[in-house]
């Protein structure tokens, strides 16, 4: 009989004369043993806070693009109604080089403070 | 018991305490799953957490096909397999013997062998097999799963999946008889 008919015999719970069989009667029931790992008492709170934490992300992610299209649209009326020649825009459009370097220094300064703060949280 | 559709329903409705249900029932599950597949035990908690997130989110494209515990237990198995490739861990790699041999011979051979040493010894053993290895051992004999369930989860052919458990037992069982040979000499 070979080894691999041997573990099915064990399995189907016939006896078996051989000595390997009942080495494996002992190893079959001690593989049925449970891992000793167990996960943390609050583990359910645990995935519920993220879940939530990550749902209040996504909302505040649709806010923000909600705003971003709103900035866009008010720049792209002020444009197409030439606005800007009127009142503190007409100021403004009189640098635009220093506009453009204001919103980009803005923007690579909160992707930076991002980055290296995730990074620093992951350390920590 | 709440049956698994009713629970995928009231989940999918937005009950949270449902979802907590649904984790009660299957962390027991993702925990096997996970720790027989990843060695570091720092990384498991939140790899389980992981899982029940996936399981949240993916949670209304299940249709049923499967039972919930198999559909949990292929997320469950996906994310270790992927966070062990990401760690570029072998996942199928036959131990080398000494691994292997070092449990056997350095127990302490004065101690007379029960019943818990024994089961003992085989829990230390299953550490040293690659981890599908392990997974499929576990799918097997501790969640009781059938082979097509075995083979939904892991995405291997049945044939794989039984040459690997017939490999896994034949190694395990030959350092048990090692084991209990040195124990009958003494």
């Amino acid at each position: 009989m070979t080894d691999e008919e041997l573990q099915h015999q064990i399995e189907a719970g016939q006896p078996s004369n051989q000595e390997d069989g009942d080495v494996y009667q002992r190893l079959f029931q001690a593989l049925k043993q449970e891992p000793a790992f167990h996960v943390s008492l609050p583990f359910a709170d645990r995935v519920l806070a993220r879940i939530e934490k990550k749902e209040e992300q996504r909302d505040f992610r649709w806010l923000a693009i909600g705003i971003a299209l709103t900035v866009i649209a008010l720049i792209v009326s002020l444009i197409l109604t030439q606005a800007f020649t009127t009142g503190v825009f007409s100021f403004i459009s009189g640098y635009p080089g220093l506009v453009v370097f204001g919103i980009s220094f803005i923007l690579i300064l909160h992707a930076l403070d991002r980055k290296y703060l995730k990074k620093y949280k992951e350390a920590s | 018991m709440i049956d698994d559709k009713a629970l995928v329903a009231q989940v999918l409705s937005g009950d949270r305490h449902a979802f907590r249900v649904l984790i009660k029932q299957h962390e027991r599950l993702v925990g096997h799953m996970i720790s027989r597949l990843i060695d570091r035990h720092e990384d498991r908690e939140e790899l389980c957490q992981d899982v029940f997130l996936k399981v949240y989110e993916k949670l209304g494209e299940f249709t049923f096909q499967s039972k919930l515990s198999t559909w949990i237990a292929t997320i469950a198995y996906r994310h270790g397999i992927n966070h062990l490739r990401k760690r570029k861990i072998e996942i199928t790699n036959w131990p080398e013997e000494e691994s292997m041999e070092r449990f056997v011979t350095t127990e302490d051979a004065s101690e007379t062998l029960a019943e818990k040493e024994l089961d003992q010894l085989v829990l230390q053993l299953i550490e040293k097999l690659p981890p599908q290895y392990k997974a499929i051992l576990t799918l097997y004999h501790v969640q009781e799963m059938t082979y097509p369930e075995i083979v939904e989860i892991t995405g291997l052919p049945e044939g794989t999946v039984k040459n690997y458990l017939f490999r896994a037992r034949h190694l395990l069982k030959e350092k048990v008889k090692q084991y209990l040979g040195k124990e009958a000499a003494l």
